[in-house]
């Protein structure tokens, strides 16, 4: 478990981060996602003991980051912001050497270094020099740099960038694979990866945490309660009149449809979380010619443009 | 300690992989033998104090560009961010680095050794100045790469470190000087070379090694200080 309590951190005046709280437990894949110069990199930063926070702390499998920082890194697992590697090296003697400083036993560090190279896709690029390698193995060298040890926790900033698409897939199976056993923070500019990878969203901007919870969780908020969108063969008047007599219904809006006969209605609901089964049990007592029916989950997208453009917390 | 070595290793890796080293130790040896050799014959004596009286130069020259890379391309490239938040203490750290520069100074010294084994083939020879030789050659290379390495871990840029580190081996050099010991007999005491001089007659005083040890230490200590204080900026 991470446990970050007001978590800040300022350089002069220039506060980086200010009161950042949030706990990720065990078997957790947190997606940390912000504006570029939000703080994400700074937290990542004092979560890993690289920098001292100016005030408040965080705890790692209990262990304190400013008292006890060599018990916090030595259950880490860390790939900063564009992966730092050591290009004179073989990916062969770099990982060796991660292994000896790791403190992974001898007779262990054979065994631990196949498997990541197996896991990661190392295999054809184990004796040559990092420095010749595509930013794909690169990025995989630093995963592989991270997971070694098997620590149980994982700290990534930006384990996709820089990468083809075919490698962000690989990559990403790779994280939710080992995020089942183990407890992951990654940050991310790429929203659709978060809703593939991460169970949970904390968004940071200019510093702040401005919101915390599942994607659909957040989307709900932004939204202002769920939201359903139905299409039916008959004429709005009577429709919009009968679905705004449901119990916890806010709104009802009718928008235009380009099939002659079809009605497009929106019904949204602050309260009623049952709402698409109500929509369906009235159109069959009405009778209704119902085409289709479906829940709208406002993208993250939304979700990330309202919090971090407009300003203001969810 | 286990992690020193782990550092050290990996630090001597780099050096054998990279083609500058070869380029650095083929130059430090030309050098040398140019210069003794080209006197050595209008000697005529066997005698290689004058071999080992080229070191203080030759070291102020050559040895900062061994440590120069070692701090400032780990904060450039940002592999340092990796190393600090991996359980290493910053002493272990230290010392790898120091010991790997160490250890390719004690190469090249190796390699220096066919001129001793010659100037012994062509006539007698005083075996103490050599031994003695070589050991003030470690101690003024070693408080040269402390040094070094110090100015390394203050700065991003290689090149500020080297230039950083001349100054210094300039700011020595000028402190051993005769007309400036003879003005300020302080200096004496607290040059590298004047010590240096001590040991390679083949007079090793427990004051000189006493100071030469104190030297290397006070530079890897501030260097160590550099990367305490870091982590609070």
């Amino acid at each position: 478990m991470i446990e970050v309590e007001e978590l800040s951190k300022s350089y002069g005046s220039f506060v980086a981060t200010r009161d950042v709280s949030f706990t990720v437990k065990k078997g957790e894949v947190v997606g940390f996602l912000g504006p570029n110069g939000a703080g994400k990199s700074t937290t990542m930063r004092m979560l890993t003991c690289y920098l001292s926070p100016t005030r408040g702390t965080a705890r790692v499998a209990g262990f304190d980051i400013v008292q006890d920082p060599h018990q916090v890194k030595l259950r880490l697992g860390y790939l900063p912001e564009n992966t730092p590697l050591y290009s004179d090296l073989t990916t062969r003697d770099y990982l060796r050497f991660v292994c000896q400083v790791r403190r992974i036993p001898a007779a262990r560090r054979k065994g631990a270094i196949d498997e990541v190279v197996r896991v990661c896709g190392l295999e054809k690029v184990f004796a040559r020099p990092i420095g010749k390698l595509s930013k794909g193995y690169r990025q995989r060298i630093g995963i592989a740099q991270a997971l070694v040890h098997d620590p149980d926790f994982l700290v990534l900033d930006e384990p996709t960038s820089g990468l083809d698409p075919n490698q962000i897939v690989e990559i990403r199976e790779l994280i939710r694979r080992v995020g089942r056993q183990k407890t992951v923070i990654l940050s991310t500019h790429i929203l659709p990866e978060v809703s593939a990878t991460c169970d949970r969203v904390v968004i940071i901007n200019e510093g702040r945490i401005v919101a915390d919870g599942t994607p659909e969780d957040l989307g709900r908020q932004i939204a202002g309660g769920d939201a359903y969108s139905i299409r039916v063969l008959e004429s709005p008047g009577d429709v919009e009149e009968t679905l705004r007599g449901l119990a916890g219904v806010s709104r009802v809006e009718v928008s235009s449809s380009h099939d002659p006969g079809v009605t497009v209605l929106r019904i949204l609901s602050a309260e009623n979380d049952r709402l698409g089964l109500e929509i369906h049990r009235l159109a069959a007592a009405r009778g209704w010619n119902l085409l289709e029916l479906r829940h709208e989950t406002p993208t993250l997208e939304d979700v990330f443009i309202r919090l971090t453009l407009g300003g203001g917390t969810a | 300690m286990g992690n020193t070595w782990a550092i050290l290793t990996k630090e001597v890796k780099s050096y054998l992989n990279s083609p500058v080293a070869y380029l650095f130790v083929a130059a430090f040896l030309g050098l040398t033998g140019y210069f003794y050799f080209e006197a050595f014959f209008l000697r005529r004596t066997a005698e290689l104090r004058s071999f080992f009286e080229l070191m203080p130069a030759l070291y102020a020259v050559f040895l900062p560009a061994l440590t120069m890379r070692l701090w400032a391309e780990e904060k450039k490239s940002g592999t340092l961010e990796v190393l600090l938040t991996m359980p290493v203490r910053n002493l272990e750290l230290v010392l790898g680095k120091f010991l790997a520069s160490l250890c390719l100074l004690v190469a090249l010294l190796l390699l220096t050794v066919p001129v001793p084994v010659v100037v012994a083939s062509l006539g007698p020879v005083d075996i103490g100045p050599i031994i003695g030789g070589y050991l003030g050659s470690v101690l003024l290379g070693a408080s040269f790469l402390a040094v070094g390495l110090f100015f390394s871990s203050m700065t991003e840029s290689q090149f500020v470190a080297l230039i950083l580190t001349w100054a210094v081996g300039v700011l020595f050099v000028v402190m051993g000087l005769d007309f400036v010991t003879r003005l300020l007999p302080v200096f004496t005491d607290l040059s590298l070379y004047s010590r240096f001089d001590n040991i390679a007659r083949g007079v090793v005083d427990s004051r000189d090694l006493v100071y030469y040890i104190s030297f290397i230490s006070f530079f890897l200590g501030l260097n160590l200080t550099t990367l305490e204080l870091r982590r609070w900026r």
